[in-house]
């Protein structure tokens, strides 16, 4: 039993209703909360995406499938590698359950690698959530003008850019300083920047329908799963220094259970978020 | 008075904890359940005199609105020459009822009465996990942090109500409490959400594997059962609330939009996900309570509980609809109509489950030798109390009367009943009942009657005098409504509630005053000072480390008194058949 | 609960498996299904214009993805019947939880004038509310 029994009390037995040890069970129930968690996450990107007027593309945000289903491969692998790091410490053959056990480390430290570079392709491209470092607009309006007004007369004040760009910079400028000025037509022109290699870190405002609600509820969830994948990470770096022989066998395979529930979850995180 | 009835004078009072550690690790980070169990109860003890206090406060608003509060006062609002002001008016309404819910009525019936009971009444030594016991006492303490700094941050604490409704929330600049003391409101949220998880989780498993043989699950005491069902609640419904803060503080702090709609969110999204978990939270709130007056009835009846299994039914019957019923809180929110009916629909079904447990209890109590301790009077004012406040619930559960009576006091004295005059009356009970477990010592009958009466009078002429004002569409959350011309009639009844309260108020310092009273003077107790059947009073009082000196085996169920097959008017659950109550019991 | 198990000892439950061999099976088997979700967004997908078709395609994948994790990885396959009471309350309370947000959020930009006239009345709709952008760069359901 997983309880301490103290030097005076006698060893009390117990009558268990389910065959397993109290370690997994606990460890069920805990999947348990973490589903209604998530539930309660994923529901919620659900019907805020599909009840939106406008939702971006993956081209929009820089979103890349072939990454996203490379995280995928990767969880996958790492699924694999510790249900054998679990057999292996069944057979009692601990450095083999280490071996496997570390190769499952590196995957998920893979993950979060290319999660974190994920992450910086959509900070470059002025995708935050930040509503104070905005950049994302979900209409050309005028509010959207004078955001890019802002940001032209700040990139045009900066006497070191490429003289080419900053003369179409400026050109901008004085379009949008007039009133009477299209928004739509400012934020077509202004898009082009993007492609221009010398504008690349000018981070000029962009209009993407629905872009905000796409930063919020992609940064939570991804967010929030990575989280439970360095959490994951933290476990296997406590357990890695331990004998991993057939006493350990039950806390290998309660780490493995929370390893797979991770990669349950981001088995359904991949097709909502990249191929919807 | 019907203690000192057992046979045996006096076992050998074992010190609560006789293994050798220090200190430290025996009464602040100590892993027995016990010790986790009495420092859930006193701190849970701490915050409901700082929300009664709270309470109070808006009591003197409401009664004497803008006049200064005495002593008080000049110290709280100098600059407003001792007046509450609005603004810090809407924080007390907030801060009453989180503490009050979060703090006080969760914790002391799922913390400390589960973590005590639990292993006690199941037969077990400890938790299953009684490291990650301590963790979900201590996992409290940052929530403690966080409440007790936001009265002190800029703005002040948080008062966007306990509900939290964005845009009120969300917006830094909505109100002065909208600041960081909601942000700390959310944080503290989180943790109790953490705490809560933890020591439900582990409830669960201790209760579905370490029960004493014999013990089947249908001779498991209701307050076990009740235990059992809330930890359930906890473990599927918390972690959407834990979500849903998670959502409300990134709109505060990172700047996302899930509940403002100028974002693309929607306000209505964090209702219902506070809902999902708040209304089973109601049920968290009662069924323990519900399962210890159960048990506390028919000790003192000196009956068997009358249909155990319906009311094993019921309680599962009640968590299972309390899920499917959330959106009864948020029928005047906009929430489309047919989704409405459906909650009207499965909300007054709880009327079923509910109607089965108050008839069990009046059969139980039918042509019993009932014994008037103070346990037992607490007891039966939860069963009267609950009667009125599960009838006034039935009024707002229907669309078409929901609509007149929201958010008037009507509501506030419903739920007041539910809360105050149930779950705070059976925690009444169980102190004084487990007392003698506790501690090793009784507690004083007498000042424990003068506790139950006066508090049970000024009860009612508080909250009973709310549903008058409430059909009168006096409006709640409101710092001076009397102000208003057609409420300006109720102000000598809001005089009179607040007399109450106050009454009520200073009522509860008898029983504190009793209860560390009896620590010091009370009677020495021995293990089984009420003659009961369940596990916990064949272990000695109070019970060491480990808890029983001797195998417990349970024989049959725990509410077999006057039974016609032993002389006694008790027959313990360990007693095997052919034994006499007497050696079972002193063992 | 499901079984009543006397006996006092449970330190050692240890599930059969299916060994070495079976993992690798169901490792390919999730490589497979991941490279199909994947396919949905190349130029052979014959179903590129019916993202409602796709999308169920994709869950259903992801659905067989996850049994096939829960089935073998986390062994359920090989346990007893406690398996079903530790799993499927929580699932069938995440379905309710997510289906109840769908008609007041889900359906949030939806009113009345919009289901009066389905077929051209959104638009306006959106634009009087001012939630989003009226341009046509991307419609909703793409």
């Amino acid at each position: 039993m997983d309880s301490t029994a103290s030097a005076e009390s006698i060893q009390l037995r117990y009558q268990p209703a389910v065959p397993i040890r109290n370690g997994k069970l606990m460890l069920w129930l805990f999947l348990s909360t973490e589903v209604m968690f998530f539930a309660a996450l994923i529901g919620t990107y659900i019907v805020l995406r599909f009840g939106a007027a406008a939702w971006p593309t993956p081209t929009d945000v820089h979103l890349s499938e072939p990454i996203g289903a490379l995280n995928t491969f990767i969880l996958i692998c790492s699924s694999v590698t510790i249900v054998l790091a679990l057999e292996s410490a069944r057979a009692d053959s601990g450095g083999r359950a280490k071996a496997y056990l570390f190769v499952t480390l590196l995957l998920g430290a893979a993950f979060l690698g290319i999660k974190a570079y994920e992450y910086q392709v959509k900070f470059h491209h002025g995708l935050h959530v930040d509503r104070a470092r905005r950049t994302i607009y979900d209409q050309a309006d005028l509010e959207y003008a004078s955001g890019l007004r802002a940001a032209l007369r700040s990139v045009t004040a900066d006497t070191n850019a490429d003289a080419a760009a900053l003369a179409a910079a400026t050109a901008l400028l004085e379009q949008a300083n007039n009133p009477d000025a299209d928004p739509s037509a400012l934020a077509l022109q202004a898009a082009e920047f993007s492609e221009v290699p010398e504008a690349a870190d000018w981070r000029l405002p962009i209009v993407i329908p629905g872009g905000h609600m796409w930063t919020s509820t992609y940064f939570l969830l991804t967010g929030l799963h990575a989280l439970h994948v360095a959490a994951g990470l933290l476990v296997f770096v406590c357990v890695l220094p331990l004998r991993l022989g057939t006493a350990r066998a039950g806390l290998l395979e309660n780490v493995g259970l929370y390893w797979h529930f991770v990669d349950i979850v981001w088995i359904f995180l991949f097709p909502l978020l990249y191929l919807f | 008075m019907t203690v000192a009835a057992s046979p045996s004078p006096g076992a050998p009072l074992v010190d609560a904890n006789s293994h050798h550690r220090g200190f430290l690790r025996r009464y602040i980070f100590s892993t027995d359940h016990k010790v986790i169990g009495l420092q859930f109860y006193f701190s849970t003890l701490i915050w409901f005199f700082v929300g009664g206090a709270l309470a109070l406060a808006v009591r003197w608003q409401l009664a004497w609105p803008w006049s200064e509060m005495p002593i008080v006062g000049r110290m709280l609002f100098a600059a407003e020459g001792g007046q509450i002001s609005p603004e810090f008016y809407t924080m007390l309404v907030t801060m009453h009822a989180t503490i009050m819910i979060f703090f006080v009525i969760i914790p002391i019936l799922a913390g400390a009465f589960g973590n005590f009971l639990i292993p006690l009444m199941i037969g077990a030594e400890d938790m299953a996990f009684p490291t990650l016991n301590m963790f979900s006492y201590w996992f409290m303490w940052p929530a403690f942090a966080c409440m007790t700094a936001s009265f002190f941050v800029a703005g002040g604490a948080a008062s966007a109500g306990w509900t939290s409704y964005p845009p009120l929330s969300v917006l830094h600049d909505a109100a002065p409490g909208s600041g960081p003391g909601q942000t700390l409101w959310l944080l503290g949220v989180v943790f109790i959400g953490i705490a809560s998880m933890l020591g439900s989780l582990n409830y669960l498993t201790t209760i579905i594997q370490m029960r004493a043989p014999g013990m089947t699950m249908l001779r498991l005491p209701m307050t076990i059962w009740g235990l059992f069902i809330t930890a359930i609640l906890q473990a599927f419904a918390l972690p959407v609330l834990t979500a849903a803060s998670v959502m409300q503080l990134t709109d505060r702090l990172l700047g996302t939009g899930f509940y403002l709609s100028e974002a693309g969110g929607q306000p209505l999204l964090w209702q219902h996900l506070f809902w999902f978990y708040s209304h089973p939270a109601v049920y968290i709130m009662i069924l323990p309570a519900m399962g210890m007056v159960s048990d506390i009835i028919s000790c003192y009846a000196r009956k068997p509980l009358f249909g155990y299994r319906p009311m094993v039914a019921a309680i599962i019957a009640i968590a299972g609809l309390g899920f499917i019923v959330w959106g009864h809180h948020m029928f005047m929110s906009g929430m489309n109509p047919a989704m409405g009916t459906t909650f009207m629909a499965a909300t007054i079904l709880i009327a079923l489950p509910s109607a089965v447990k108050v008839f069990n209890w009046l059969g139980t109590l039918w042509g019993g030798r009932i014994e008037f301790t103070s346990a037992m009077l607490n007891a039966l004012a939860f069963v009267s109390m609950f009667i009125i406040g599960g009838l006034s619930g039935i009024f707002m559960a229907a669309t078409t009367v929901d609509i007149v009576i929201h958010d008037t006091y009507f509501i506030v004295g419903h739920l007041h009943y539910v809360l105050f005059g149930g779950s705070t009356f059976a925690v009444f009970a169980g102190t004084y009942h487990w007392f003698p477990k506790m501690f090793g010592r009784q507690m004083n009958e007498f000042w424990g009657k003068v506790h139950f009466l006066l508090t049970f009078l000024f009860f009612n002429g508080t909250f009973f005098t709310m549903h008058i004002i409430g059909m009168g569409g006096y409006p709640r959350r409101v710092a001076a409504a009397t102000a208003y011309a057609e409420f300006a009639r109720f102000e000598p009844l809001n005089v009179f509630m607040t007399i109450c309260a106050l009454g009520m108020g200073f009522t509860q310092l008898i029983f504190a005053a009793n209860l560390f009273g009896s620590l010091i003077w009370g009677r020495r107790a021995d293990r089984n000072p009420w003659r009961a059947n369940t596990l916990e009073w064949t272990a000695p009082s109070p019970p060491p480390h480990g808890n029983f000196d001797f195998q417990p085996v349970a024989y049959r169920g725990p509410y077999e008194y006057s039974s016609p097959e032993v002389t006694a008017d008790f027959y313990p659950q360990n007693q095997p058949p052919d034994a006499e109550p007497a050696t079972a019991a002193a063992h | 609960m499901a079984t009543e198990d006397s006996s006092g000892d449970n330190a050692q439950h240890v599930t059969a498996t299916g060994g070495v061999g079976n993992y690798i099976a169901v490792f390919v088997g999730l490589c497979l299904l991941t490279g199909m979700s994947f396919l949905t967004t190349s130029e052979w997908w014959p179903w590129r214009d019916q993202p409602g078709f796709t999308r169920t395609f994709m869950m259903a994948v992801a659905c067989a993805k996850a049994l096939l994790v829960l089935l073998f990885f986390m062994h359920l396959k090989h346990e007893a019947g406690w398996k079903y009471i530790l799993t499927l309350p929580a699932c069938v309370m995440a379905i309710i939880l997510a289906a109840s947000l769908v008609p007041d959020v889900g359906f949030r930009l939806r009113s009345a004038a919009d289901r009066a006239e389905p077929a051209n009345n959104t638009r306006e709709t959106t634009i009087e509310r001012g939630q989003e952008n009226a341009s046509d760069q991307a419609p909703s359901d793409n």
